[in-house]
């Protein structure tokens, strides 16, 4: 369908358009907060300078989540690209509080980030572009080698879907790096368990994401699959295997860092079962409510991290 | 061989399969009717790829209900519309048919890889085949772990003369083993395969004909 709608004449500023209100709508849950925040701030005992650097930084953060969520849809990587180093500069001058250098950084991205979220992308996407003249030489060896369930599925991920795959593996890794940073700061005393919790919990959640991108890519072929002799949830459980694999790197970076800091290797192997069991948790509200995965998702997240503080105390 | 009773279908509120029923041995039958009469969720709803809201589907007296892995071990379907992940390439999609039936991923006949000429796109992704093609290669999997039931849905569309040809001798070959059963709105096709034409309407009618 995507490749007949770019066939027909609606212009890009139309569909760029729809976009835009769609998301708009479907961001409206998490818009509440940054609204809130906005009455907020002005209640505070503050100056006027200092008011208006924060409703300048709350709309900015707003603007740079909306910018990254449009690029991500429309598939400009270098936009999302763009909207990510904006939202580094934008914690850089939150560090460097009132100065003029912050007050510039944040004008700057503001215009930036309106300029990307308005303006309708130029050229058609690389992707789309490319769509008809893939390549088509063989993988490695080893690759071959592999199951042929696991190829299809490290297809998916890593062919047809490598910009956001590549992005929640990053952010996951990323995580266990400032958990492993943390646990050294705190070099084992009564908060590096809760931090290893709380950063498992991200971990999963984050990687969870990876679930609806298997599902959606299989639902295709759903029905040819159903009429083939494979077993019962053939596809949920390699792909909760998948996930599992893929978690492997993260989970063990940051509980290794653990028992470096002096938490029992049984707890550490606790709690790596304790994550495994919920990133394969987080599998659920893709099967039972497709549409509010995502808050479900952090609800799970949640719920998990409370259970294990109150587990270790 | 296959054998069905009582099949009920609908979408939504609109009934597509009410009461269908139908027993076919070994042969080839061509299911006709006009557009929209359930001859594609007939097919669909035999081989399992659709669940059925009522009704019972045997194969050999394996049912399909209670049965699924063995049924489906006898029984072979190919959809009028390729269903195939853009990204898999042809080798890699008849691998994975031949790993689900349990046989090595080379099972395919080489004769029927040559004839319908498929063996040069073995490496291109189905994104960028032909609707032919793919076509082409939904039916070879068809073939493989030697079925005894074959669902095909219109089998003939899009595929070039000599592909026609060749799958026409196919389908009579397979019939005299097998109970082949597909929809087509083409009659010499249906004359070169050497099948039984079947009217949509007289299933739906309860009339359960055996053939």
């Amino acid at each position: 369908m995507t490749s007949y709608l770019s066939a027909l004449p609606i212009p890009r500023r139309t569909t760029h358009l729809v976009n835009a209100t769609i998301l708009l709508f479907a961001d409206s849950l998490i818009l509440l907060p940054i609204a809130s925040s906005l009455l907020v701030v002005p209640m505070q005992p503050v100056s006027t300078a200092s008011l208006g650097f924060h409703t300048l930084a709350v709309a900015t953060l707003a603007l740079s989540a909306f910018a990254a969520q449009i690029a991500l849809l429309e598939q400009q990587w270098h936009r999302l690209l763009l909207a990510l180093l904006g939202v580094a500069a934008w914690g850089w001058s939150l560090v460097h509080l009132h100065s003029s250098a912050a007050w510039a950084t944040q004008a700057m991205l503001f215009g930036v980030l309106v300029s990307l979220t308005v303006r309708a992308p130029a050229i058609p996407s690389r992707r789309r572009y490319l769509a008809g003249v893939r390549r088509t030489t063989t993988r490695t060896s080893v690759f071959s080698r592999l199951p042929i369930a696991a190829r299809i599925q490290l297809r998916i991920l890593f062919d047809e879907h490598w910009p956001p795959t590549v992005l929640r593996l990053a952010i996951a890794l990323g995580i266990a790096g400032c958990a492993n940073f943390l646990f050294g700061v705190f070099n084992g005393d009564v908060r590096t368990l809760p931090a290893g919790i709380i950063a498992g919990a991200s971990v999963a959640l984050i990687l969870s994401g990876i679930y609806r991108t298997l599902a959606e890519a299989h639902a295709s072929m759903q029905r040819y699959a159903a009429a083939l002799p494979l077993a019962k949830h053939f596809w949920l459980r390699r792909d909760l295997a998948m996930l599992s694999v893929l978690a492997a790197l993260p989970f063990g970076v940051m509980l290794l860092s653990l028992f470096d800091h002096g938490i029992p290797a049984t707890t550490c192997l606790k709690l790596a079962l304790a994550n495994l069991g919920l990133l394969m948790l987080l599998r659920l509200p893709l099967s039972f409510s497709r549409r509010q995965t995502a808050l479900v998702g952090v609800m799970l997240a949640g719920g998990w991290s409370a259970g294990a503080m109150v587990a270790i105390h | 061989m296959l054998r069905f009773d009582k099949l009920e279908k609908s979408y939504g509120n609109r009934p597509v399969l009410q009461g269908c029923s139908g027993r076919f041995g070994t042969g080839a039958f061509a299911l006709q009717g006009p557009n929209g009469i359930g001859k594609s969720t007939l097919l669909a709803a035999l081989a399992g790829a659709v669940p059925i809201d009522g009704g019972e589907v045997c194969i050999n007296e394996t049912c399909l209900h209670a049965n699924p892995i063995a049924a489906r071990q006898l029984l072979a379907y190919a959809p009028d519309e390729s269903p195939v992940y853009r990204f898999m390439r042809g080798r890699e999609f008849l691998e994975f048919v031949a790993r689900a039936r349990g046989k090595a991923p080379d099972t395919l006949d080489d004769d029927i890889a040559e004839c319908f000429g498929i063996n040069t796109h073995m490496h291109t992704r189905f994104g960028a085949m032909s609707l032919g093609t793919q076509k082409k290669f939904l039916l070879a999997a068809a073939w493989i772990g030697a079925p005894r039931v074959l669902l095909l849905d219109e089998p003939a569309n899009g595929l070039d003369a000599a592909a026609r040809e060749y799958l026409a001798t196919l389908l009579q070959r397979q019939s005299e083993q097998s109970t082949v059963l597909f929809s087509t709105h083409d009659h010499a096709f249906i004359a070169a395969a050497g099948a039984t034409p079947i009217q949509m309407e007289t299933l739906q009618a309860k009339s359960s004909p055996v053939a």
